[in-house]
């Protein structure tokens, strides 16, 4: 039941009445009930691992608070300082030893279900360099749906527990809700139990507004889907597919459309999955906040994918940063180069890495994706390592920073790279990825888009200009939304006629030029496969 | 009253009482809803195909035509798949006895499809015969997707056709029954090659002066022999499920007080002994009028090797002008028809004669 079916347009509506009609203590269990369904229907008897997780995860943050409770009944027992001490340095490991294997389990599923070929063939590659006889047979593991989010979702909640930002759940159905919640199991955004747990368990009146707001923005996801990404990707998937064939322009051209592609897309998919929740009064976290208008990649990586990023920042940056080795390592920079820029730089740098490092694997198991992630950590890298020295330039040359014409050239600037970071990500392999960068330069003129290219691969003058007016719409409203504008709010606010004609024409130029049904191939959620 | 508010939006308090509100409120959504709806069923007919090859939609006409007909005023109503529309003229009948028929037909049709066609034209019409075509009795897979297309893309929504794409028989996709309901889901891509014709034929009811009849006047001779009635085979039967939707069929004449007749048109490359035998055996035993033309060939006239357009399968203009004189003495001697020639209410139908005979211009 992929998002942008009927059948998902269908499912919504029942879920949504039946949530409205059931009791108020039986809502939650609607939604609970619906997930496992959605879930069920799409991946059957994988959903042993979503159970594996939520019963590992649920017992495990009862087995944390319960050390805690052990421990300080005990040293409410004790008076000895010292003792006390002992105890809740044992208790402390314990239940680091205890959320360590919780982590370990359940990112090792993910790891083997997702990496164990591409750890395979490195390994098997290797084994080949050194003439060793081994060689480890791949498998074939399917995924089971969603699971990269899910993981990261059901992990955060363990961890949190163990560093006592909130109390472990008892009501395991609250877990298992909070992990499987159907509109977001697909594609996120990956939730924090403390911001969504409490709201799909308490109950939600019906209100009007949240009903035809989640409505609109579920319209709006569909319209970026599938009249913009969709139509991109008729494009994009013919010139990566045979890059060679194609030159300079063309190759800018499709670089440039797959941004807009996996843009439209995935944050269409994040307006669909928050309009479903916004229908029974839920409200999920934004996943993207106009990444185009970011004036650096740091700040691209804040408004894109924004929960991935966070969660990179609180389980992988925080606890690398404060570790023990990064306290040496700032010490240890602070010796060599004293009190200097490079030498907060360094322990910085060095926890960012592995953020990078887990952004690239995260996104699959690939070389790619490793280079991909890289890409951006040595971007930022170099960013940093210069910042110094750019900002003595621009003093120098008395450039007015704060100037719009800046901030355009800083926004353009992270587009480009922005742009070179989406050709790797497409890209088959990352061979390819540099074929395809040299090949921008082998320049043949603008003319060569329109000689054959755009046109002699099924685009019509007529598509392409529905793909600019798309891309000019959903630029106006990002633009609109940059400037503070609430959307939806302002529409509100207008007279009937002009709403309803607003809202039958996105609802019928989804309809009319959407790409799906006999005449396209049918086209999946590309953020779907990680 | 605070809840009221919450629920209502940007309603103003003042102005409506609180339980007026949520009535204004679902009102308000059912209105939006059922214009939603009309704007799908005014939009989808223009995305249908219209007219050029039959893989573009060739069929439209027949449906359409079918529609345009004045209320009551069909004497006769055929339906079933090609063999009907390639081989009885209405107009025909109509120059020889004066009575009024059409072909309500379309191609690959099946026979549950030919139910809810009855159902459907009964809805329109009183007519006083049916005739059904018998072969498809024979025949119990469900319509190819194609097929289907030509019926139900073009039949306007009503309760028969949303009967007819959500019977389990047809096996629908809960995609496809959407896509016939509201073709605009599945023609949505010809947005960009709408035409003038497209509008015209959108919504208003096409008139076809041929009836239903598709005229073609190609000829490929059948080379067989003429014994094909002699020939067995036994696959052929009336599956439990052709069964059950014949009797329908029957049940709904009865009901209607119309006549029921079974037909089959000369087709030596479909017809054979089995078909025969098991046709009559139903016939009789359900006491239904069964006319089968394979016996009479050499009565009506027919010439294999000039009155067929495709080797035996199907009637051309020759060969259907023989079939259609054949069956309007049949149904002019058995089921009493009236002549409405000197009629000025049937002013059309010469009219429409006119046009017609300018299309055969043989």
């Amino acid at each position: 039941m992929s998002i942008n079916s009927l059948y998902f347009v269908a499912f919504v509506a029942i879920v949504c009445i039946l949530y409205y009609i059931f009791p108020k203590k039986a809502k939650w269990v609607v939604l609970l009930i619906a997930s496992y369904i959605y879930y069920f229907l799409a991946s059957n008897k994988l959903i042993v691992f979503l159970l594996f997780t939520t019963v590992s995860i649920y017992l495990t943050a009862l087995l944390l608070g319960r050390i805690d409770n052990k421990a300080k009944d005990k040293c409410k027992e004790i008076e000895e300082k010292e003792l006390k001490k002992k105890i809740k340095h044992r208790a402390k490991t314990k239940k680091k030893w205890v959320v360590f294997l919780a982590v370990l389990i359940n990112f090792g599923f993910l790891a083997c279900l997702k990496y164990f070929n591409f750890i395979a063939g490195n390994l098997n590659g290797l084994f080949a360099l050194c003439h060793f006889q081994i060689e480890i047979p791949f498998q074939k593991f399917i995924l089971p749906l969603g699971i990269s989010y899910y993981t990261l979702q059901a992990v955060s909640y363990v961890i949190d527990v163990y560093r006592g930002k909130y109390e472990p759940d008892k009501n395991i159905g609250r877990v298992a809700l909070f992990v499987s919640f159907f509109p977001q199991i697909v594609e996120g955004p990956i939730g924090r139990y403390e911001h969504l747990a409490h709201q799909l368990y308490v109950p939600h009146k019906f209100q009007y507004k949240n009903l035809k707001f989640g409505i609109q923005l579920m319209l709006w996801g569909y319209f970026k889907k599938m009249v913009i990404a969709d139509r991109a990707g008729l494009f994009v998937n013919e010139v990566f597919a045979h890059y060679a064939n194609y030159t300079g322009i063309t190759i800018i051209f499709a670089i440039i459309l797959y941004t807009v592609q996996i843009y439209a897309e995935f944050s269409g998919c994040m307006d669909i999955v928050r309009g479903t929740a916004q229908m029974m009064g839920i409200e999920m976290a934004e996943n993207f906040k106009r990444p185009f208008f970011s004036t650096s990649v740091q700040e691209f990586w804040r408004r894109w994918h924004i929960t991935l990023g966070a969660w990179l920042k609180d389980y992988i940056f925080y606890p690398i940063s404060f570790s023990k080795f990064t306290m040496h390592l700032t010490n240890g920079a602070k010796k060599i180069f004293k009190n200097t820029y490079l030498s907060k730089l360094i322990p910085a740098a060095f926890a960012l890495f592995f953020v990078w490092l887990g952004n690239g694997i995260w996104h699959g198991a690939s070389w790619k994706y490793i280079f991909y992630g890289l890409y951006y950590y040595i971007i930022m890298m170099i960013g940093m390592l210069l910042e110094p020295l750019s900002n003595k330039i621009l003093n120098l040359l008395r450039v007015n920073t704060k100037a719009f014409s800046y901030r355009l050239w800083q926004m353009f600037r992270t587009t480009i790279i922005v742009f070179i970071g989406m050709m790797i990500f497409r890209s088959h392999r990352l061979l390819d990825a540099w074929k395809m960068f040299c090949s921008i330069f082998t320049w043949q003129g603008i003319g060569s888009l329109f000689d054959g290219s755009l046109f002699n691969i099924g685009y019509i003058p007529h598509d392409f200009i529905v793909l600019i007016v798309g891309i000019i719409l959903m630029f106006v409203v990002g633009l609109l939304q940059e400037k503070g504008y609430h959307i939806r709010e302002t529409i509100a606010k207008q007279n009937l006629p002009f709403r309803w004609l607003l809202y039958y024409a996105i609802l019928f130029a989804i309809i009319i030029f959407g790409v799906y049904g006999p005449g396209y191939a049918a086209s999946d959620f590309i953020y779907g496969q990680f | 009253m605070r809840q009221v508010t919450l629920f209502m939006d940007n309603f103003s308090e003042k102005t409506v009482g609180g339980e007026m509100k949520k009535l204004v409120i679902v009102m308000r959504a059912l209105i939006f809803f059922m214009v939603g709806i009309l704007l799908f069923l005014f939009l989808s007919p223009l995305f249908v195909p219209k007219t050029g090859n039959s893989k573009k939609g060739f069929y439209r006409a027949i449906i359409q035509g079918f529609y345009d007909e004045p209320e009551n005023s069909l004497d006769a109503i055929f339906i079933g798949e090609s063999s009907i529309y390639k081989s009885i003229s209405p107009i025909e009948m109509w120059k020889e006895h004066g009575f009024t028929s059409y072909d309500f037909a379309s191609p690959g049709q099946k026979i549950w499809d030919s139910y809810y066609c009855m159902k459907e034209a009964l809805k329109y019409q009183k007519p006083k015969v049916i005739i059904l075509n018998a072969d498809q009795a024979f025949d119990a897979k469900p319509l190819s997707k194609f097929f289907k297309s030509h019926l139900y893309d073009n039949m306007p929504l009503s309760m028969n056709k949303i009967e007819a794409v959500m019977d389990p028989v047809q096996k629908n996709t809960t995609e496809e029954i959407a896509s016939y309901l509201f073709p605009i889901f599945k023609y949505h891509s010809r947005w960009s090659e709408l035409d003038e014709e497209d509008f015209k034929m959108a919504n208003e009811n096409y008139h076809y002066a041929k009836k239903g009849y598709v005229l073609i006047k190609k000829k490929k001779a059948y080379k067989g022999n003429n014994n094909y009635l002699q020939k067995e085979d036994k696959n052929n039967k009336i599956t439990p499920e052709s069964e059950e939707y014949l009797l329908k069929i029957k049940e709904l004449c009865q009901e209607n007080g119309i006549p029921l007749l079974l037909l089959e048109m000369p087709a030596p490359k479909v017809w054979n002994k089995t078909k025969q035998q098991e046709m009559t055996k139903w016939a009789v035993k359900n006491n239904v009028a069964f006319l089968d033309l394979n016996k009479v060939v050499s009565e009506m006239g027919i010439d294999w090797k000039t009155d067929t357009s495709d080797k035996g399968i199907h009637m051309n203009i020759y060969g259907a002008k023989k079939v259609t004189k054949y069956v309007g003495n049949y149904l002019k001697e058995n089921y009493s028809l009236p002549d409405h020639r000197n009629n000025p209410n049937y002013q059309q139908w010469k009219q429409d004669q006119e046009e017609y005979e300018k299309a055969c211009n043989i």
